[in-house]
């Protein structure tokens, strides 16, 4: 596993972590956390590696620019917001999606700009949003998402 | 029959090919995903046009629908391997219009899509909602 293109991303993520934040904590612990919340990004990117989702070499790149803000995004995950599951756009985006039912769904998409574009539908009523991450889940994306997914 | 060449009736149904069976599906329920109704922007007589690519299969047979979803499938190195299936009257409930674009023979354009990326999204969601996969049958 620790050889899949998906799992050396996760290394550096967790390398780029301050010293002294690793040594106060339990390491094993907190890097199974952080495996765990990382797992479906490096599913989707070792997919994509392998050629799975036909991407063009445009998308590629364009998938492989937005990986680290994926994984940002799933690092600082707010609590009140259950894990998401992870798909990749022909143009290389990547997809955060909570679905319920075909009626019932939510997602945003991630640009290499660090732009999120959010929306979700119950029943017929519509939800939008829009936003730059810069740091942290910006509101109006986290108020459509909990609105729509349970 | 619900075809007629030259009229897009409420109860005619379009179809988007799929050329991977995953990127249109969920297999946890079969639903379709909303990106398969992706609208794909392009220029057309010096202007953009957003539109996503359809077929008009009503009246079709099962081996001249695989041949239109083959056709539409090619420029991609592909075969069809689904197809993602909605009336046209559940894509005018949403706010956009289908619009007749042959050549190839069959095919239509599902157009007037809004030019905010999240309600375009939001339109996708509302199609999938709307829609059924037909899998291609294995030979």
């Amino acid at each position: 596993m620790g050889e899949r293109p998906g799992y050396q991303y996760l290394g550096s993520l967790i390398a780029r972590i301050p010293a002294e934040i690793l040594e106060s904590i339990r390491v094993p612990q907190y890097y199974e956390s952080i495996r765990d919340a990382m797992d479906p990004l490096a599913e989707l990117v070792n997919q994509v590696e392998r050629g799975e989702h036909d991407l063009s070499e445009m998308a590629l790149m364009t998938f492989r620019g937005v990986v680290e803000f994926a994984g940002e995004l799933l690092l600082t995950r707010p609590n009140s917001i259950g894990a998401p599951s992870l798909d990749v756009r022909d143009d290389g985006r990547i997809e955060f999606e909570w679905y319920e039912s075909p009626r019932q769904v939510v997602s945003f998409v991630i640009g290499p700009d660090w732009s999120m574009v959010c929306s979700g539908i119950r029943e017929r009523a519509v939800m939008t949003a829009r936003s730059i991450f810069v740091g942290s889940w910006p509101k109006e994306i986290v108020s459509t998402i909990s609105a729509i997914a349970d | 029959l619900t075809y007629s060449p030259d009229i897009l009736g409420d109860e005619e149904s379009l179809v988007r090919f799929a050329p991977e069976r995953k990127s249109h599906f969920r297999p946890s329920d079969g639903s379709v995903k909303p990106k398969a109704f992706q609208p794909e922007t392009r220029v057309h007589h010096e202007r953009k046009v957003t539109e996503t690519s359809v077929s008009r299969v009503d009246g079709c047979v099962d081996k001249e629908i695989w041949q239109l979803g083959d056709e539409a499938c090619r420029n991609r190195g592909k075969v069809a391997q689904g197809y993602s299936q909605i009336a046209i009257s559940s894509v005018r409930k949403t706010g956009l219009g289908v619009m007749i674009d042959e050549p190839p023979l069959r095919h239509a354009v599902i157009n007037d899509w809004p030019s905010d990326e999240s309600e375009i999204e939001a339109r996708m969601k509302l199609l999938a909602a709307e829609a059924k996969f037909v899998h291609r049958p294995q030979t």
